[in-house]
């Protein structure tokens, strides 16, 4: 996993050099991970290294800890004990995108404009390129004759398609997902996975995504993290849970 | 210029926050930076009250009173001159009668009077208020006139002067206070949803701080275009527009605190 001379920590220490785009490489570390919130043990001793390019499913019951380690690898909740070591902790690091449990969307905006918070000048040589891709995971996912509607008036499914594109839209080098597809149906699911693995092939994108549904992503390739009551319990091959 | 396109979007989004914004910013600053002329029409605004003591006069009718009301009027120390007709005359004499229960007809009273009410001017010196009283003695004829004695302003008018007094020492500062609040509250309106537009921008484009450099744009754009407005209306205070710039600053400060969507 890691070269003889360099410990994950190491890796990740050495900032760009450690996050190498075009190469293989740890993109998060956490050792002996903790996070309690007053008496809860929300998270419970957690080992964990995930490798750039590598596709995680975060998985475990309700209230198992799976939203507080996406938020842990987000840097969005720091840990009570342990350490966690991110990509952006040097700030040469790689760009992580959230898809959120909330979805967090403009309710007075339409789709599309919600859509437009994803155009980076730095990472699209125009905005008809950016158009281009809106356009296309638009139709991938069924949403291109309802770009226009203002999200306040849009059903769940389609709020959270529009928070799984604007995602994608960043072209990001992390996608960190909190139950993404809970209010899609099998067909949009599939689908939505089949762009996230185009992604991970073409671009490289490390996908991390948590979800309750342990049947549906057994027909998928990827790594299974499973999370008991804040513990790591598994983690490995899906076929094998 | 992506920051301030990003702040009208947000403003023209919520058109009326937005509005209110930038009147109460224009205001704000001409308000400051036009400090003088602003209170010089306050002063403008609200008479300043004149009237000092009084005295009532009784002239007999046959002399040409009215004459005599318009050379008092003229004489410097006289605020003004009020002529009492011979039937007001008649009538207040009825009504003190009544009080002391004599009765009376109008055949029964022969008062061939007029009366005059001649107020000074405010804290006019006794002396001069002599003066004036004999110059009106000499004028009618020492025969043809009484005088009553010098009577001091009322206690409504001096609550009056006082309030007036309290609006020309206060006033501005009052007015500027409460464009201030309003300025404030204008700011605090559109401030969640610069946070919140700005939380996106920050999450999904590779961009710091964009909130305060919102802020920075956006509000530098309505001082300028503010001070601009100062200038048109005559060369403004420069020391007061600079107090005011830091307020702004203040302002454009505000937006750097990090947003946490959670709590909205």
């Amino acid at each position: 996993m890691f070269n003889q001379t360099q410990t994950p920590n190491q890796k990740i220490a050495n900032g760009s050099k450690g996050f190498n785009k075009s190469s293989k490489g740890p993109v998060f570390y956490c050792e002996d991970l903790s996070v309690q919130f007053g008496e809860i043990a929300a998270l419970k001793n957690i080992q964990l290294t995930i490798e750039r390019g590598e596709i995680i499913f975060v998985t475990g019951a309700s209230g198992a800890g799976k939203t507080t380690l996406l938020k842990v690898l987000s840097g969005l909740t720091n840990p009570t004990s342990g350490r966690v070591l991110r990509p952006n902790d040097n700030h040469k690091g790689l760009f992580i995108s959230n898809v959120f449990q909330d979805l967090r969307l403009m309710g007075k905006y339409t789709c599309e404009e919600n859509l437009m918070f994803a155009y980076d000048s730095s990472i699209y040589a125009n905005k008809a390129e950016f158009m281009q891709d809106l356009n296309e995971l638009s139709r991938i996912l069924g949403i291109k004759d309802r770009l226009k509607l203002k999200v306040a008036d849009a059903n769940g499914g389609l709020k959270q398609k529009v928070a799984i594109i604007r995602s994608l839209l960043t072209r990001p080098d992390i996608l960190i997902a909190d139950e993404p597809t809970s209010s899609l149906d099998i067909d949009n699911t599939r689908r939505l996975f089949d762009v996230l693995n185009l992604y991970n092939t073409k671009r490289g994108t490390t996908v991390i995504w948590a979800t309750h549904n342990k049947e549906f992503i057994k027909s998928f390739t990827g790594r299974i993290i499973h999370l008991d009551n804040g513990r790591l319990v598994y983690s490995g091959n899906a076929c094998f849970i | 210029m992506f920051y301030l396109i990003q702040y009208f979007k947000i403003l023209f989004k919520s058109p009326l926050r937005g509005f209110f914004l930038f009147f109460f910013s224009v205001l704000f600053v001409l308000s400051v930076g036009q400090k003088a002329f602003l209170e010089e029409q306050f002063a403008k605004m609200i008479p300043e009250n004149k009237a000092g003591d009084y005295f009532y006069a009784l002239i007999d009718s046959s002399e040409s009173y009215q004459t005599v009301a318009r050379q008092m009027q003229a004489l410097p120390g006289v605020f003004k001159v009020e002529i009492l007709s011979e039937t007001q005359i008649k009538d207040e004499v009825k009504n003190v009668l009544g009080s002391l229960q004599v009765d009376v007809t109008d055949q029964s009273l022969d008062l061939n009077y007029a009366g005059l009410k001649i107020i000074y001017t405010k804290e006019l010196k006794p002396r001069a208020q002599e003066l004036v009283r004999d110059y009106l003695s000499h004028l009618v004829g020492e025969g043809s006139i009484t005088l009553g004695k010098i009577k001091t302003n009322d206690q409504l008018n001096d609550r009056r002067s006082g309030f007036i007094s309290m609006i020309k020492t206060w006033g501005y500062s009052l007015y500027l206070a409460l464009v201030l609040i309003f300025w404030i509250i204008s700011l605090l309106s559109v401030r969640t949803k610069i946070a919140k537009a700005s939380y996106l921008l920050e999450s999904y484009q590779r961009k710091k701080r964009v909130a305060l450099k919102m802020a920075l744009n956006g509000l530098t754009l309505f001082f300028l275009i503010s001070v601009g407005i100062t200038f048109i209306l005559g060369m403004p205070q420069i020391l007061n527009l600079v107090i005011v710039l830091g307020v702004f600053l203040a302002g454009i400060f505000l937006h750097g605190q990090k947003y946490q969507w959670e709590s909205h």
